[in-house]
């Protein structure tokens, strides 16, 4: 800040900022507000901003549109050309849809889950009862429907596949208690032989939807599938996102791409066996492993 | 039927079983009357591969041999993870050839009734497997 020296009118006092008072100023009576010099001004320049337009020129990129944006209130299309792709989505709705990094929200939920001393399993058994359980797989179901006709190669596709929805709507069904279905075995029997013939993701939302449902407030019952696909699941959408956008490298390897690597191989040799002899806490196992080694802390 | 087929069978999905006593492998339910062994003339080196082969395979939920040994996945590191075969195949390339060594009886046992290599102590064969 510049020298100054601030004086009162009535009685005349005065106090110094900066290093020596070179010039002085009279305040008015009434509340006065110090305000740094950085908010008044306009054409500021951070150094933080500064050091990036510096790398920027280096490379090549024409820096003084870029000013112009930060400064004003100017639309995209006007400053850059419209006929990039890349803009016209940006103008739409705000943000850039990428296909390789979603559901990031699962980072958040596996995380919250391993910080349990006993382990994820014990934390899921916890937290999360049998309502959960059909509910989540339900609403899966309802997305492979959808998916299996947009993009059949999808790798969404292979933790829960049809054999396991099967199994698990069949482990359900022992603790269905709706009132006809209770005491009747035969019955019982019947409806999980019509959901274990099913062939399509379609035809088993139709018998599912067909069939009623109800669990008891504090059943906690959990099938083994279920258990083995969720945590394949969290595992890996896990990985895939902490890998690329929060700087975690494996233990062995030295960059990103070799850690991609290595999830992708280990992703085939898992899913190269049947879906109900598949080990998917292997993958999570590489996880609480690198983030032991390396001391990870997830970070917004 | 050549070795060989039957392991590129297995890698397509067939389930497969070899049990020592009756001396016999079944393939997707049937037991195979004729296999050809195409045994090399260092036994013992061939042995050794591929017991490490089996023995750092990534393990799965079927159950791993009664015969030999296997190091469970916390002992294996992330790049052997990674790059190492499945259990399922790695343990029937192992098993089919010790029964080719039991059928053709290539073994010098002396006085013992068990081997141990010298190499690796969770190798052991039995005499009474021949």
């Amino acid at each position: 800040m510049k020298n100054t020296e601030i004086r009162c009118p009535n009685c005349g006092s005065s106090f110094l900022i900066g290093k020596s008072g070179n010039a002085v100023t009279e305040l008015s009576e009434g509340v006065h507000y110090l305000v740094p010099e950085t908010i008044r001004n306009e054409n500021v320049t951070n150094a933080k901003t500064e050091v990036r337009m510096a790398a920027l020129k280096a490379a090549g990129v024409d820096v003084d549109k870029l000013q112009t944006l930060m400064q004003s209130n100017e639309n995209l299309k006007d400053i850059f050309n419209s006929d990039d792709p890349i803009i016209t989505e940006l103008s739409k709705g705000g943000f850039i849809n990428n296909p390789e990094l979603f559901r990031r929200w699962i980072a958040a939920q596996t995380f919250r889950l391993l910080k349990d001393p006993h382990g994820w399993t014990h934390a899921v058994r916890k937290t999360y009862d049998t309502k959960y359980v059909y509910n989540q797989s339900k609403r899966e179901l309802i997305l492979l429907c959808k998916l299996v006709k947009k993009c059949p190669n999808d790798i969404r596709l292979r933790f829960f596949t049809l054999e396991d929805l099967q199994t698990i709507f069949c482990e359900l069904m022992d603790y269905n208690e709706w009132y006809c279905y209770r005491n009747d075995e035969e019955k019982k029997k019947k409806l999980k032989m019509t959901i274990k013939s099913t062939r399509t993701y379609i035809n088993l939302y139709d018998t599912i939807h067909s069939i009623n449902w109800r669990f008891r407030y504090d059943c906690t019952f959990k099938p083994k599938t279920w258990l083995n696909c969720f945590k394949g699941a969290g595992a890996y959408y896990t990985l895939q996102n902490v890998i690329r956008t929060h700087g975690l490298i494996l233990p062995e390897c030295n960059n990103m791409e070799e850690s991609l690597e290595v999830v992708d191989k280990l992703f085939n040799t898992i899913t190269s066996y049947k879906p109900n002899e598949r080990r998917w806490d292997i993958l999570l196992s590489v996880l609480t492993r690198a983030v032991d080694e390396r001391n990870f802390e997830l970070k917004f | 039927m050549k070795v060989s087929t039957i392991i590129k069978r297995i890698e397509n999905g067939k389930p497969y079983r070899v049990s020592f006593e009756n001396r016999t492998v079944t393939l997707d339910g049937k037991v195979l009357s004729q296999i050809d062994f195409e045994l090399p003339d260092n036994v013992e080196e061939r042995l050794l591969e591929l017991f490490e082969n089996y023995k750092y395979s990534v393990p799965s939920a079927k159950a791993d041999s009664k015969y030999f040994f296997a190091f469970d996945e916390s002992h294996l590191s992330t790049k052997q993870l990674a790059e190492n075969e499945n259990r399922y195949i790695a343990r029937a390339k192992l098993e089919i050839y010790v029964l080719g060594l039991i059928i053709n009886n290539k073994w010098d046992f002396g006085d013992k009734w068990y081997w141990q290599s010298n190499k690796d102590s969770k190798l052991v064969l039995f005499k009474k497997w021949f």
